[in-house]
């Protein structure tokens, strides 16, 4: 017999009890919705991480105070008079893959305008900052070279800022107060950043930033910086171009534990290796009411092949072989859990639109997750239905015949 | 034709051993229209099974047209029961969601025919059944004797050598089984050969020859001219 037919024998069986293969199809729809929901959410979200650490900036490599000891890496951080302008010199002229340096001072300021004022990180950076974090001034001018050779007192403020402080007044070219730790400086706005939003764990609108070198001799009186930021030369050649920073600064510090170099890429791999466990869990957790609910299907496939044991019978005594049967029986799980598929599918796919809408998380439907969703139920389809299937083939004809 | 040799069927029940046929030899030619008949235990319908191979004799031989069937797998004897014997039930056994059509269709359907072909072979036999004006009807629809006609239809369609009906008439009002008995008769009139299991009198009546039956044996077999 052709396999269409037996495919036609099993929808007949489906159709004729049409409330029972929908309640049993219910367990097969919320597992696959379940499956569908949490990939797209946890897809949505790697997506968007990674869409933000690149925005921090192409090929960015970080180095920084190490993790020397203490509670939380607080000793380092205390101890962090690590790095001087002269070591970017150096690693920018030695290092042959890096392409851009920026000295970093982070420190957290009151900023003050007339009668508004606002405590925010104000980072003290080099011009090359804009190009490194790939992050640009909107209005007016960034800081460059001049600033930093004549410490001049200038300031670039972030679009957050600029609104908490000005308001409707443009800030170009306005004075605000700078309060220093043991000293007070006035300020003139040059430039407004473009918005970023927030990146990680810092918001980028809520900061502002002043030349390096003005943090360094005129607020903080040091002649340190906390960190660099590093520009390699290509994706490709991050790599190398750690490998050459770690060997300039060892030979410093003769200490790999008093600096730290991470990159952009090992960020994004800790991410989306933290967000893949993530996904096998909650793919798991859904996976089990796929599960129950294959459970329910085998669960109706028995109670349908002893309710249709004359039927069984029947099909057998005017010729149907053990192997129609059994397909037939086959046919209607699979086509219980694929039906219960798609319409997960469909819910699963109308759920993380909503999710997304309502919520505001990103959220993607993937052809592979569909995929996966798909070929969950198939298995579940024939994992579940071939005991009763073959339950049904195994009927003794002249006994299927005589069931009450 | 149909020889079966000496053919043995012993039922094991909770370590009991339980003869149901004791060793039955007989022959039937084609275009006989024979009865089996005796009481209940004789083993009639136990020999009809074997005869109709939905079951195996514990020893014993089977010959359908000079075919051995013990020999066979049960997916060789699955294709006999499809295309050489047609079954015609006490319970009708229809299938209660299907119309007559599809119905009829089944043995068809089994044997791989293509839709068109099976859908004019059913209605064909519907009509020899005088069915045709009934053909999108499911059985519910149907009196006890429309449903018989439609199950004799399923069982005429493959055009098999033989039919075998166990109790035909054994739900149906004396007056509509012998609507249905007329019906075989006809049959065995156009060349198709017949067995009928049944343990009334007045069904017997109609066949040619009868086979009596007691305690898994032949107990009598008559031979008689009805037409």
């Amino acid at each position: 017999m052709k396999l269409t037919e037996t495919f036609r024998s099993a929808l007949d069986g489906l159709n004729a009890n049409r409330r029972r293969s929908f309640l049993s199809m219910l367990g097969i729809i919320i597992g696959i919705a379940a499956v569908i929901i949490i990939i797209s959410i946890t897809q949505g979200s790697q997506r968007s991480i990674s869409e933000r650490i690149q925005a921090l900036g192409t090929n960015l490599i970080n180095v920084g105070p190490g993790r020397g000891g203490g509670f939380a890496g607080m000793r380092a951080r205390a101890l962090g008079n690590l790095f001087t302008l002269e070591d970017g010199e150096k690693i920018l002229k030695k290092a042959s893959a890096v392409k851009r340096v920026v000295p970093v001072i982070n420190t957290r300021l009151l900023l003050q305008y007339q009668d508004r004022n606002v405590e925010i990180t104000v980072n003290g950076v080099s011009p090359e900052y804009q190009e490194v974090l790939n992050f640009w001034v909107e209005e007016g001018r960034f800081i460059d070279s001049r600033d930093l050779r004549s410490y001049r007192t200038v300031i670039v403020l972030g679009e957050g800022v600029a609104n908490d402080l000005f308001e409707d007044v443009d800030p170009l070219g306005q004075s605000i107060l700078v309060n220093g730790p043991s000293s007070r400086y006035k300020f003139r706005v040059i430039g407004v950043m473009q918005p970023k939003g927030r990146v990680m764990f810092s918001n980028f609108d809520d900061q502002a930033f002043i030349p390096i070198t003005t943090a360094q001799k005129r607020l903080l009186h040091t002649r340190y910086v906390e960190s660099f930021s590093i520009q390699a030369e290509s994706r490709e050649a991050s790599d190398e171009a750690i490998e050459q920073i770690d060997a300039i600064l060892y030979q410093k510090f003769q200490d790999d534990t008093k600096y730290r170099i991470f990159s952009q890429e090992e960020l994004l791999s800790t991410m989306s290796s933290v967000m893949q466990t993530f996904t096998i869990m909650l793919v798991g957790i859904a996976g089990i009411s796929l599960l129950v609910g294959g459970i329910g299907i085998m669960n109706t496939m028995l109670v349908s092949v002893t309710e249709r044991t004359r039927e069984i019978g029947t099909r057998m005594a005017v010729g149907a072989k053990r192997s129609d049967i059994l397909l037939q029986f086959l046919w209607e799980s699979m086509v219980l859990c694929l039906v219960g598929g798609v319409i997960g599918i469909v819910a699963g796919w109308i759920g993380s639109t909503m999710i997304a809408s309502l919520a505001g998380w990103a959220t993607v439907v993937s052809f592979p997750a569909v995929a996966l969703a798909l070929g969950f139920a198939t298995v579940v389809g024939l994992f579940f239905g071939i005991y009763p299937a073959n339950k049904a083939s195994k009927l003794d004809p002249v006994e299927a015949l005589r069931y009450e | 034709m149909i020889q079966a040799i000496n053919i043995k069927k012993i039922y094991k029940i909770e370590k009991v051993n339980i003869a149901a046929l004791n060793g039955i030899s007989l022959e039937i030619e084609e275009e006989e229209f024979v009865s089996i008949t005796g009481p209940s235990g004789s083993g009639k319908s136990t020999l009809m099974h074997i005869i109709g191979c939905l079951d195996r004799p514990t020893s014993g031989r089977l010959l359908l047209d000079h075919g051995e069937m013990g020999k066979l797998k049960d997916n060789a004897l699955a294709e006999i029961r499809n295309k050489k014997i047609g079954f015609v039930f006490q319970q009708f056994n229809l299938l209660s969601r299907s119309t007559s059509l599809r119905n009829v269709e089944l043995p068809l359907i089994y044997a791989g025919v293509d839709r068109r072909e099976r859908a004019e072979r059913a209605r064909i036999a519907l009509e020899r059944v005088e069915m045709a004006h009934r053909l999108y009807h499911r059985p519910n629809e149907l009196s006890g004797g429309e449903r018989q006609r439609i199950a004799i239809a399923r069982a005429l369609v493959t055009n098999p050598s033989l039919i075998l009906a166990d109790e035909p008439t054994g739900n149906l009002d004396s007056k509509t089984g012998e609507g249905i008995l007329g019906l075989f008769q006809k049959l065995h009139q156009e060349g198709h050969t017949l067995i009928v299991v049944t343990h009334e009198k007045y069904v017997s009546a109609y066949a040619q020859r009868i086979i009596h039956l007691k305690d898994g044996l032949i107990e009598q077999d008559e031979r008689r001219n009805t037409t």
